[in-house]
């Protein structure tokens, strides 16, 4: 029968929707850390890899046009590039982004590894 | 060997062994974000040291509601761009910033205006946009050329007129 195959399902391909369900989760934790989102706003913070970290926010305007900014930071041995959606453009962080950068990321390890750790302890 | 009823409907049966496998990502995963973590801090205090220790004293709820207004505003300006007013702001500023910078004098020449405000479009073509230099008036990001073109035209304008 073709269809078994289908329903099978591959172990890989399980660890790998956990794996993104949780970064989707992370998402959302990094996405809290800066305050109240806006009404109508959605905004997630997360580190993609050990290189790479994504700030992404999407909302309506007061035109009702749909807009979204995605910021890239891409931590090489160098210093911090940083990156936005539309623009060809590549730039080091100034100090207070670096400062800004730094604070999000440790408050993002704390609370990401607290939600792991609350999860891990759940029966 | 998976009971059939597994297979079928994976998300309403999860066997011992899948919950302890999904532990074991989850742990992984909570370890990776760690070292994620770790590694960024060490990149960003090795190549930005002399601001650690404003780092250790700065309100870190002040600092990251800064850094969270970043993506709203500069969308909205960019919102903007095509918006005349909003081409002239940004090379005042710059060219009030250039003059701050050589300091205020009765000697300011038109000579000096326009070496100025060539700097001023130089540096808004290099600059970015922290939100911190977009609330206080400071240069920029435009990066449109003709849209910085436009400024300039628009400011001879108006200085001429």
């Amino acid at each position: 029968m073709s269809i078994l195959p289908k329903i099978i399902r591959d172990e890989a391909t399980r660890q790998q929707e956990i794996k993104s369900e949780l970064l989707r989760r992370e998402a959302e934790i990094g996405g809290k850390l800066f305050g109240p989102v806006p009404k109508g706003h959605h905004r997630q913070f997360f580190c993609l890899d050990k290189h790479t970290w994504i700030w992404h926010e999407e909302w309506n305007d007061a035109q009702g046009i749909h807009r979204a900014v995605t910021t890239r930071y891409d931590i090489r041995p160098s210093g911090v590039i940083k990156s936005q959606d539309g623009q060809n453009t590549f730039r080091r962080l100034s100090q207070e982004e670096a400062t800004n950068l730094r604070n999000a990321m440790v408050m993002y390890g704390q609370h990401v590894d607290a939600y792991y750790v609350q999860q891990l302890q759940a029966a | 060997m998976k009971n059939i009823l597994e297979t079928l409907f994976p998300p309403l049966i999860s066997s011992p062994a899948e919950r302890l496998s999904e532990k074991a990502i989850m742990a992984a995963q909570r370890y990776g974000v760690y070292q994620q973590v770790e590694y960024g801090v060490d990149i960003i205090d090795k190549t930005q040291p002399q601001k650690q220790a404003d780092t250790e004293a700065r309100p870190t709820v002040q600092a990251v509601d800064i850094a969270a207004q970043h993506a709203e505003e500069h969308a909205k300006f960019m919102s903007q761009v095509r918006d005349q007013e909003v081409y002239l702001a940004p090379i005042s500023a710059a060219i009030r910033e250039v003059k701050g910078a050589h300091g205020e004098s009765p000697e300011w020449t038109a000579d000096d205006e326009r070496h100025a405000r060539e700097a001023a479009v130089q540096k808004a073509r290099q600059s970015g946009t922290p939100p911190t230099e977009l609330k206080s008036g400071q240069i920029i990001y435009l990066d449109k050329d003709e849209a910085l073109q436009n400024a300039y035209k628009i400011h001879d304008e108006k200085v001429q007129a």
